[in-house]
C-alpha cells in the first residue's frame, strides 16, 4: 500500500468507515506478527499483542499524526503491547514457552537455531531486540529502519553493531560458536 | 585500528552499505593476520544464524479476529454516540422536553431504588432469573449476580469471594455469533491476577489497566481474578456486545449481610 492510500485509508477509517481497516491489516499483520513473536518468544502470546496492537491503532487513530509514517506509529504500539505483555507474564511467574517453531518436519538444527537466537533475543534491551529484529526479520533497510523508529541512519548503524556484538556475547555463553 | 572499529566495518559489510573504500581497508586487515579473521567469522556466524530463521505466516485467524473486533468497536461507538446525539439533540432544539425526560428518567431511577431499598424484590429478580452452578468450578462465596441479555446472546455474571478473599469475576457467555464482553474495574483499587477461559473459539483478550477486554464467538466462560488494596469494593462493570446491540451492568463484591451468605 502507498503513502497515499495508506492515508486515504485513515481518512476513511477516522470518517467511520470500520472497514477501511482491513487494507491497513493488510499490509502490516505479518511484518507485525512477526516482530511481537520476536519479541516474546510465543506464537500464542503473539497472536493476542498483535491483535491488541491493531485494535488500539483503530480506537486511538484520532491521534495519530500524519505527518509520521503509519507503520511508525503501529509499530511503536506493538512494541509497547509487547512490552506490557512481558510485564504480566514476569508477574506471572514462569511459564512454559511455546517456541516458535515449524513443522515437525523441519530439521532439528534449524529448530534448535531458532530456539537459541529467541531465548538469547529476550535478554536484550527492547532497542537492541528492535533493530535486530527489524533488520534481519523483517528485512528493512538502515533508511527504512530510522524512519520507522524516528531516529538518524547513523544511530540505526551504531545500534545495530551493538546488539549483534551483545547477542554475538549471549549466544557464545550459551555455547555457540560455531553456525 | 581499534577494534570496535573493526567490528563496525565488518558490520558494515555484512549489512551490504560498505564503501568502496571500506571494503579496501577490511581486505587489507582480513590479509594481515589471523586474529583479524577470526574476528570476522565471529560476526559472520551472528549474521548466519539470524538469516537462517524465516518469516512466519500470521495464524488465519489473526485477520478475522481483529476486523471482528475494529467493528464491534465501530458499532458500539456509533451506538453510544446515535443514543447521545439523539439525547443532545432533543434537549438542544426543545429544552422542555429535556426537562421532561430527565424528570422522567428521575421518576424511574428513584421507583427502582425504593423498591430494591424496600425488599420489594431482590437484585435477581431486578435483573432476570439468578443462574448458578454455571461457571468454572466454583469455590469461596457467591457475592452477586446479573444477567445481561442482548439479541443472540445471554450473560450470566458472577462475582465469588475467594477464602483468600480474592475476587473471582465469571461470565458465562451464550451467543449465537459473534461476542465482545468488557469486565471493568477501578485499577486504584483492584489489581489482576490471573484470567482464564474455558471453551474459547479462537477470540482474543486484553487485560489492561482498569478492563479485561475479551473478544469471541459462540459460548465462552471466563474468569478474572482480581485483588483488592483496600476494604472499600468499588462496584464492576460488565458490557457485552454484539452485531445486535449491546448491554451492560455492573456487580457488586461487597454486599452488607456478608457473613450470612451461603458457603460452597
Amino acid at each position: 500500500m502507498s503513502d497515499d492510500e495508506e492515508q486515504a485509508a485513515v481518512e476513511r477509517c477516522l470518517r467511520g468507515e470500520s472497514r477501511a481497516f482491513e487494507a491497513i491489516v493488510d499490509s502490516y499483520q505479518r511484518v507485525l506478527f512477526n516482530v511481537a513473536l520476536r519479541m516474546v518468544n510465543d506464537r500464542d502470546d503473539a497472536q493476542d499483542v498483535v491483535q491488541s496492537a491493531f485494535v488500539k491503532a483503530y480506537e486511538k487513530l484520532h491521534t495519530y499524526d500524519r505527518r509520521r509514517k503509519l507503520f511508525s506509529w503501529i509499530y511503536r504500539i506493538t512494541v509497547n503491547e509487547c512490552l506490557d505483555h512481558l510485564a504480566r507474564r514476569r508477574r506471572q511467574g514462569p511459564m512454559d514457552e511455546d517456541q516458535p517453531g515449524r513443522g515437525p518436519d523441519d530439521a532439528l538444527e534449524e529448530r534448535e537455531v531458532e530456539i537459541v537466537i529467541g531465548a538469547a533475543l529476550l535478554d536484550l534491551s527492547v532497542d537492541y531486540r528492535g533493530v535486530i529484529i527489524l533488520r534481519h526479520f523483517v528485512h528493512l533497510s538502515h533508511r527504512e529502519m530510522s524512519r520507522v523508529l524516528e531516529i538518524p541512519e547513523k544511530t540505526v548503524k551504531s545500534r545495530l553493531h551493538t546488539a549483534r556484538k551483545l547477542l554475538g556475547e549471549l549466544l557464545a555463553k550459551r555455547g555457540v560458536s560455531r553456525a | 585500528m581499534r577494534d570496535d572499529e573493526f567490528d563496525r566495518l565488518v558490520n558494515d559489510e555484512l549489512d551490504g552499505v560498505a564503501t568502496p573504500e571500506q571494503k579496501a581497508e577490511l581486505a587489507r586487515r582480513l590479509a594481515e593476520g589471523e586474529a583479524a579473521r577470526a574476528r570476522y567469522h565471529e560476526i559472520q556466524t551472528v549474521f548466519g544464524m539470524l538469516d537462517r530463521i524465516e518469516s512466519v505466516d500470521p495464524p488465519p485467524s489473526l485477520r478475522g479476529n481483529v476486523l471482528r473486533a475494529v467493528e464491534s468497536r465501530a458499532r458500539a461507538r456509533s451506538e453510544r454516540g446515535g443514543w447521545r446525539g439523539l439525547i443532545l439533540a432533543g434537549f438542544g432544539k426543545r429544552p422542555g422536553l429535556g426537562l421532561g425526560y430527565a424528570f422522567a428518567v428521575g421518576a424511574v431511577v428513584g421507583a427502582l431504588a425504593l423498591a430494591v431499598g424496600s425488599g420489594l424484590f431482590d437484585r435477581a429478580g431486578l435483573w432476570g432469573p439468578e443462574v448458578r452452578g454455571t461457571m468454572l468450578a466454583p469455590s469461596g462465596k457467591l457475592v452477586d449476580t446479573i444477567h445481561l441479555a442482548v439479541k443472540g446472546a445471554q450473560v450470566t455474571g458472577e462475582v465469588w469471594m475467594t477464602a483468600r478473599s480474592d475476587l473471582s469475576v465469571r461470565l458465562d457467555v451464550r451467543s449465537d455469533g459473534p461476542f465482545e464482553a468488557h469486565i471493568t474495574f477501578d485499577p486504584d483499587v483492584y489489581a489482576p491476577l490471573s484470567f482464564r477461559r474455558v471453551e474459547p473459539s479462537g477470540g482474543w483478550f486484553d487485560l489492561r489497566r482498569g478492563e479485561l477486554q475479551v473478544t469471541d464467538r459462540g459460548s465462552a466462560r471466563l474468569e478474572l481474578r482480581l485483588r483488592a488494596s483496600s476494604a472499600s469494593r468499588p462496584p464492576l462493570g460488565v458490557w457485552v456486545g454484539t452485531s445486535g446491540g449491546s448491554a451492560q451492568g455492573s456487580l457488586k463484591p461487597l454486599p452488607q449481610n456478608w457473613s450470612d451468605l451461603p458457603s460452597r
